[in-house]
């Protein structure tokens, strides 16, 4: 991990030292998000290497936007909103080369696995269960339960509407339900 | 509904594991990353807040709008064409302005839905076709050459959509919003500035712009992000 020194200082008083130039602070913010970052778009995009691109590229577009911070805005609902808005956008390109593109795309590189068989094949479960689900109710998986975000602020990354947001998660639980009916029952 | 169930719960956690990745490499990435843009010219104008790039996008776009408009006003402004200029001014600016502030649209809200963009583009071609098909209820006749107006358009276009490219911090509607933009400036300085009212005129060398700009440069740009 990045060795900075830890700081007590909120991520919003960090991001505000940053816009006034302070370069240590976006190393702490780096510190406190690249790990989260990594986690989000590893699970979206099934390799490691495209999360990699994802995730600098939030933080190039963190640096850009530093001086549209408000005071009274949170950094993590903005942080997350980039990094959405830059898997999504993978998602369209790599649709769009689909439709016009005759070559075979390559396979994405696989990511890192935990150790030992039962583990292996539980990831593998869930993460096929999770890639069945539309791509909107996968987004909502992901920020609420796999990032423990509260709704409110799944629906602000996602442009949605609390109530939106809260109907696309009971329709996606019901369904990885479903889908791990087996294995729960196991 | 708050949390998933606790069974679901239990079974998933046990599968999360955050991945292996070298932070620090990443970090220099991310940095030498910035350091490169930052010496790029102009980088300044991109980091700047939202607002203030779309008041220096929208306003030079009304700049040149406004200079046109006081240094070669058209000559057949009178009761009967006025209010008709006006409404298709009116509208053009309106659309104008909306196609910019879209256009830069930074990354942390969240993206509008990609049928808006296309809305948008599609709003500026029957927007400005319109304005060519329905001239002020005078006599039509030959008017001059549509070659000139057509030059004029995409020559009073181009700076702001150049500007608008400059100022984009790479947000995928950008390019055809900025074409659209273009599109509308064009088609709104020659409405201000050309009296003619012949329908090949107006169709070829004004509704011509907006098509050269919107499909033309957004063909392009669509064919460059498939590459």
């Amino acid at each position: 991990m990045v060795a900075v020194e830890g700081s007590a200082e909120t991520d919003e008083e960090l991001m505000r030292r940053y816009a006034r130039g302070d370069q240590t602070a976006f190393r702490v913010i780096f510190e406190r998000y690249a790990p989260m970052l990594m986690r989000l778009t590893v699970r979206h995009l099934r390799s490691e290497e495209l999360a990699r691109e994802v995730v600098q590229q939030t933080f190039f577009q963190l640096h850009a936007a530093r001086n549209d911070f408000r005071l009274d805005a949170k950094l993590r609902p903005w942080v997350f909103t980039i990094a959405m808005n830059l898997v999504r956008e993978h998602y369209r390109k790599r649709k769009r080369r689909k439709e016009t593109d005759l070559e075979e795309e390559k396979e994405p590189q696989r990511i890192s696995e935990p150790n030992g068989l039962e583990q292996r094949e539980r990831v593998e479960r869930v993460r096929a269960a999770v890639a069945t689900l539309p791509e909107s109710q996968r987004e909502v998986v992901e920020l609420h339960w796999f990032e423990e975000r509260p709704f409110a602020e799944v629906a602000a990354i996602l442009g949605s509407s609390e109530g939106a947001v809260r109907v696309r998660a009971h329709r996606a639980y019901q369904r990885l339900k479903e889908l791990l009916r087996e294995e729960l029952a196991s | 509904m708050s949390k998933p169930e606790d069974d679901l719960e239990a079974y998933v956690r046990g599968a999360d594991r955050p991945p292996d990745v070298d932070y620090q490499a990443l970090l220099r990435d991310v940095e030498a990353q910035i350091a490169g843009a930052e010496k790029k010219p102009l980088s300044w104008l991109r980091a700047r807040a939202t607002w203030a790039r779309r008041a220096i996008a929208i306003g030079a776009a009304f700049l040149i709008a406004g200079v046109v408009g006081a240094a070669w006003l058209r000559s057949d402004l009178d009761d009967r064409s006025l209010p008709h200029v006006a409404v298709a001014i009116a509208g053009l600016a309106l659309l104008l302005s909306v196609a910019a502030f879209e256009a830069l649209r930074p990354l942390h809200q969240p993206a509008r839905a990609p049928w808006m963009r296309f809305a948008i583009a599609a709003a500026t071609l029957v927007a400005t076709c319109a304005v060519a098909a329905l001239p002020p209820m005078v006599e039509p006749g030959t008017g001059p050459s549509w070659s000139p107006c057509l030059f004029f358009g995409l020559l009073t276009g181009l700076p702001v959509y150049l500007l608008l490219r400059i100022l984009d911090r790479g947000s995928s509607s950008g390019p055809l919003l900025g074409a659209c933009a273009a599109g509308l400036l064009g088609n709104l300085v020659l409405e201000l500035h050309c009296p003619s009212h012949d329908p090949q005129h107006l169709m070829i060398g004004h509704f011509g712009v907006a098509v050269l700009f919107v499909l033309g440069l957004g063909s392009l740009h669509l064919l460059l992000r498939r590459r």
